[in-house]
């Protein structure tokens, strides 16, 4: 046994940069790609038009308000212009605010005052439009109290001599002063707030998990080289026999994959504030077993290298694709016992043990290196 | 003369090579379609099955006052907060089991002393209680619920300010009480009825396209790209030392073999690319024009070399195999999200999209997107030329710089 490690460090040695490059990719490429999304996201606006037909001091003050919302680039353009760059979707939404707008919100009136222009394409409508509603809400709101206090004052014969301009600017005070109205987000099994919540918010593990099948699978390639050895035949010779060798070689790479994986968990805790429980460590180790066992029936199936990678390539696109990591379809995605039964990660990326998994790719490496002790015999 | 010689007998090595393969590779060149075909597929389900069943929501009133009841009804009846979105009133016990059970998205909880709280203007908190599991959905409410909150508080402090002016106007406490209920009730009603302050149209983008062909165009850009990397890939073929050894011995140089490659990846992918275009402009009944095709086959020619040129200076620079691998799919990847084809590229920040125009898929892609959808007659080459032919003086670079060390 101690053979076999001596001799499986020794081949390490040799090429000790590849494999740490692909041990690191799961830990080094998650954490690239959740902070480069997050500050992408950060950084990206949605570019508007904004068509002023007026130049009014609401209608201004408006426009300057929604500027300096983070959400969007505002273009001011004509209409003219803002509907061709529309059609040819170099914005994504296009808002008109109407001659005769500072008219309309001082007299309460509130219907059809701005038009918006939208395409199939516009992906970020419906926030932006939410944005400019509420932010003209708010005039036509005030404007609305104001005159009913007026008409208030009227009806019971007050003599206060209150004016539109007084009552609104009370009202902005009392908006401004008290923060009236939170909102507060929590998940069910938890009582803090999640630090921030984003539109693509990444599923750290299930990151991982993917960048894990095709460093596992890319880390197997020994298999390929070692089966084909034209010493294979000596095995009838030496003390270990082929079943011992291949399975303790295959344990000591799952050590060492799994030396990798409580460096990741510890990385993610402490950078990504990741959970830890015991059930998770638990889990985890349930899916790396099963993970190297798959990889190792797979690239037992392989004569050449070459289709093999590609292959591990095809497989990696594949499980990211049915596990709803890529595309933010986590919850909506196809539910159903059979999920667990196509998808080896699924039980993972659900936070359960891989059990099922976990016991086919066992039977198949015994099938694989039994079958191939008795062809030898 | 020589090296000429050489590259064809690789060239043509190759197609025998491929040949070969004629079982496994249509097998291989179908892989991209099925995978955006699943991902289609995954992406009509998500939204059909929002469809057939929308979003549940939990409301529960721990207040139970007048007002309350009439928010919680209102938000009952009407899909204010959404097409997609089904609110059902319920107990608090009721809404942690159903998340628990997973039937429920998420839960709004309107605390006790809701209303007096408002009225005296005592700061709120609405809560949402999202489903661990869903996180995408939960987010999705909590964003319902914050422009709701943002329309509630507005109105909140127009009530206030008619709060403090009637208090000055010496009514009895009744009258004042029933004054605030109705205008409590007029400012939901208002905040509710929102978007009619906006005269929304739909406008579609010029004159023939739609989404399909839109998604449709990005598909074919995705599938021409993958097919490109694979065919590349298989070509490769693992010498040992020795053998390499004996091949520089007859004047064979690492470039010779890269430009083989390279001349093979490209004929077939060309060939294929233009297929694909061809069908894609067929089944999606796109609106093109006869002229167009000569421009469609140059941006592919152009598109394939500026890539097959990247991977090939990957090829040259990096010598293990399987790491050259992984900086290949990186950039292939990175190329895909430059080219515009899988987020529109006016949704990236500023600061990239002044750097996009210099990229060569950037620019394949504008101009696919010009000729098939927006029906131009006209396409800029210089710039992609340009990229093309300093890639190609590149390689030549890399690859001499490289014999040059090697001996």
């Amino acid at each position: 046994m101690t053979n076999i490690l001596y001799t499986r460090l020794l081949l390490w040695k040799k090429k000790w940069l590849s494999m740490l490059i692909w041990l690191v990719l799961p830990i080094v490429g998650t954490y690239f790609i959740i902070t480069i999304t997050d500050s992408l996201q950060e950084d990206s606006k949605v570019p508007i038009g904004l068509v002023i037909e007026e130049q009014t001091d609401i209608a201004l003050q408006l426009l300057n308000s929604i500027q300096e919302s983070e959400l969007v680039r505002v273009i001011k353009t004509t209409e003219e212009d803002a509907l061709y760059r529309l059609e040819k979707h170099e914005l994504d939404s296009v808002y008109i605010i109407h001659e005769g707008f500072e008219e309309a919100i001082l007299n309460g009136k509130r219907n059809k005052l701005l038009s918006s222009y939208r395409t199939d394409l516009s992906f970020a409508y419906s926030p932006v439009k939410e944005m400019i509603v509420s932010l003209v809400q708010e005039d036509t709101g005030r404007s609305k109290a104001a005159h009913y206090i007026i008409q208030l004052n009227e009806h019971y014969q007050g003599e206060n001599s209150w004016t539109w301009e007084d009552i609104s600017e009370k009202s902005i005070e009392i908006q401004q002063d008290e923060n009236l109205l939170y909102t507060a987000f929590h998940y069910n099994d938890s009582a803090e707030s999640p630090t921030e919540t984003s539109l693509i918010s990444w599923n750290t593990w299930g990151l991982w998990a993917i960048l894990s099948v095709i460093s596992t699978l890319f880390l197997s390639d020994w298999i390929i080289r070692e089966k084909a050895l034209a010493v294979s035949t000596r095995f009838s010779f030496i003390k270990p026999s082929h079943f011992t060798y291949f399975a303790f070689t295959i344990c000591i790479y799952m050590a060492l994959f799994f030396l990798f994986d409580i460096a990741s968990l510890t990385i993610f805790s402490i950078v990504l504030q990741e959970k830890v429980t015991i059930y998770f460590l638990v889990s985890l180790l349930s899916f790396r077993i099963m993970l190297t066992l798959l990889a190792f029936s797979l690239a037992h199936s392989f004569k050449s290298s070459g289709m093999y990678y590609g292959m591990a390539i095809v497989i990696t696109l594949i499980a990211a694709t049915i596990s709803g990591v890529v595309l933010p379809v986590n919850g909506f995605m196809l539910k159903g016992p059979w999920t667990e039964i196509i998808n080896p990660l699924d039980a993972f990326l659900n936070e359960r043990m891989t059990v099922l998994w976990l016991l086919i790719s066992m039977i198949l490496v015994l099938l694989i290196l039994t079958r191939k002790e008795r062809s030898n015999a | 003369m020589y090296f000429l010689k050489l590259v064809t007998l690789f060239t043509t090595n190759n197609f025998v090579q491929l040949r070969r393969k004629w079982l496994s590779l249509p097998l291989l060149l179908l892989f991209p379609i099925v995978l955006m075909g699943l991902i289609v597929f995954i992406i009509v389900h998500f939204f059909s099955n929002l469809e057939d069943e929308p979003l549940q929501i939990g409301l529960v009133d721990l207040n139970q006052s007048t007002e309350t009841e009439m928010i919680v009804s209102l938000l009952e009846e009407s899909s204010q907060l959404g097409d997609f979105v089904q609110m059902n009133r319920m107990t608090e016990n009721e809404a942690t089991q159903d998340i628990a059970h997973d039937e429920l998205a998420a839960y709004i909880l309107f605390p006790e002393k809701f209303t007096t709280k408002l009225y005296n203007g005592q700061s709120v908190v609405v809560t949402v209680v999202g489903n661990p599991k869903r996180p995408t959905e939960s987010y999705f409410i909590k964003e319902l619920v914050d422009s709701a909150a943002r329309h509630i508080s507005s109105s909140q402090a127009n009530i206030l300010t008619i709060n403090h002016y009637t208090k000055q106007l010496e009514l009895d406490s009744e009258t004042r009480n029933e004054i605030m209920l109705e205008q409590f009730n007029e400012f939901l009603l208002y905040a509710i009825g929102k978007d009619s302050i906006l005269d929304q149209n739909l406008r579609t983008n010029n004159a023939s396209s739609s989404p399909k062909q839109y998604f449709g165009l990005a598909a074919g850009f995705f599938i021409l790209t993958i097919w490109i990397v694979t065919i590349h890939h298989i070509l490769f073929k693992e010498s040992s030392s020795s053998i390499q050894r004996r091949m520089t011995l007859y004047g064979v140089t690492g470039l010779q073999q890269t430009i083989a490659r390279l001349i093979v990846t490209f004929l077939i992918t060309l060939f294929l690319g233009v297929l694909l275009f061809i069908g894609i402009i067929k089944i999606l009944n796109f609106d093109f024009n006869s002229d167009n095709y000569w421009r469609l086959t140059c941006l592919i020619v152009l598109y394939n070399l500026g890539f097959l040129l990247l991977l090939a200076v990957i090829d040259t620079i990096i010598k293990s195999y399987k790491v050259r691998l992984l900086v290949q799919i990186f950039l292939t990847i990175v190329t895909l999200f430059a080219s515009g084809a899988l987020i529109p590229e006016i949704y990236f920040p500023l600061y990239i999209q002044d750097y996009l125009s210099f990229l060569f898929s950037y620019q394949a892609y504008n101009w696919l997107e010009e000729i098939l959808l927006n029906g131009r007659l006209y396409v800029d080459f210089i710039p992609l030329l340009i990229t093309t032919v300093s890639g190609f003086l590149f390689l030549l670079g890399i690859s001499s710089i490289k014999e040059r060390v090697q001996s």
